[in-house]
């Protein structure tokens, strides 16, 4: 073969390669967009999250210390180590502006801002929440609750 | 070089190309299967599901689900066994799901104060004649017991 032979083989050979890896990463691309996205569910986390406290604060006698830590989470059967590690978050005030109040009865996690941001509700690398209002023996309680739990792939 | 030279070549290069043509869509044709069974989505939905039933159980609760649609997945992805689709971990309050033959598994956590034993597939226990899952739900134990 002369050499203007070989020169036209390879370009060829470049395209024909080229042409299926053009395909294969549409393909792949397309199926990742169709499967690769996971089942959002961190807003139904921290609705169950907040019934569970609502339920826990309506059902039990809310004595001096019941928010102390160590009697709350036994109290409303929540389990702290959990919450913890997974980026729960919960925030219990008397007062409305519960997500930025320094006051509160308890609370657990941070970031609660990001609750208020207009643009995380859309993106889901921010944390869902749920606040909730109750009243009990003419006592108001607001109770936000978030969740940022993504599942865990492992081999 | 000769004709019959020359027509060698040329039918070596065809035949190159067409099987690296082959060999692409082959490929294409196992990734494109692997994906479409859904066994991802599948894991990730019934973990969070389960995570979720988990949640709002109170112990003394024993609850079955219907896991129907896990187990045709869990099939179709050549799993030998329903022993392990579903398992739960009780130190570190999560639920696993592996619904896939190559042993990975999806896992969420819930953050309910119990321990989930006896957990098992029942083969053909729906009314409709489908699999269900069943466990039950106890107080948090210090001594962890699986199921």
């Amino acid at each position: 073969m002369d050499k203007r032979g070989a020169v036209g083989h390879q370009i060829m050979a470049f395209s024909y390669l080229f042409i299926l890896f053009m395909l294969a990463l549409g393909i792949v691309l397309g199926v990742l967009i169709v499967y690769g996205e996971n089942y959002d569910f961190k807003e139904s986390d921290s609705s169950v999250l907040n019934y569970k406290i609502r339920d826990c604060i309506l059902h039990n006698e809310i004595k001096e210390g019941f928010f102390n830590e160590n009697v709350f989470y036994d109290a409303c059967g929540l389990n702290k180590k959990a919450l913890l590690d997974n980026k729960y978050m919960i925030k219990i005030c008397n007062t409305e502006d519960c997500v930025e109040s320094t006051s509160f009865k308890i609370s657990l996690g941070s970031n609660f801002d990001s609750c208020l941001f207009e643009g995380a509700k859309e993106n889901k690398l921010f944390p869902k929440c749920d606040i909730s209002e109750i009243e009990k023996n003419s006592e108001k309680f607001f109770i936000v609750t978030g969740s940022n739990q993504e599942v865990v792939r492992n081999a | 070089m000769d004709k019959i030279g020359q027509f060698g070549d040329i039918i070596w290069d065809n035949a190159i190309y067409l099987i690296v043509l082959v060999l692409f869509f082959m490929g294409m044709f196992v990734f494109l299967q692997q994906q479409t069974n859904g066994a991802g989505v599948w894991e990730d939905f019934y973990a969070k599901e389960i995570a979720k039933t988990v949640n709002l159980a109170k112990p003394g609760d024993e609850i079955k689900l219907d896991v129907q649609k896990a187990t045709i997945v869990a099939k179709k992805s050549k799993v030998d066994s329903f022993n392990h689709l579903f398992e739960f971990d009780n130190v570190n309050s999560k639920v696993c799901i592996s619904l896939n033959r190559g042993g990975r598994k999806t896992c969420y956590s819930y953050y309910n104060n119990v321990d989930i034993i006896d957990y098992k597939i029942d083969l053909g226990a729906s009314e409709s004649g489908g699999n269900l899952l069943e466990f039950k739900v106890i107080e948090k134990q210090k001594e962890v017991k699986n199921g």
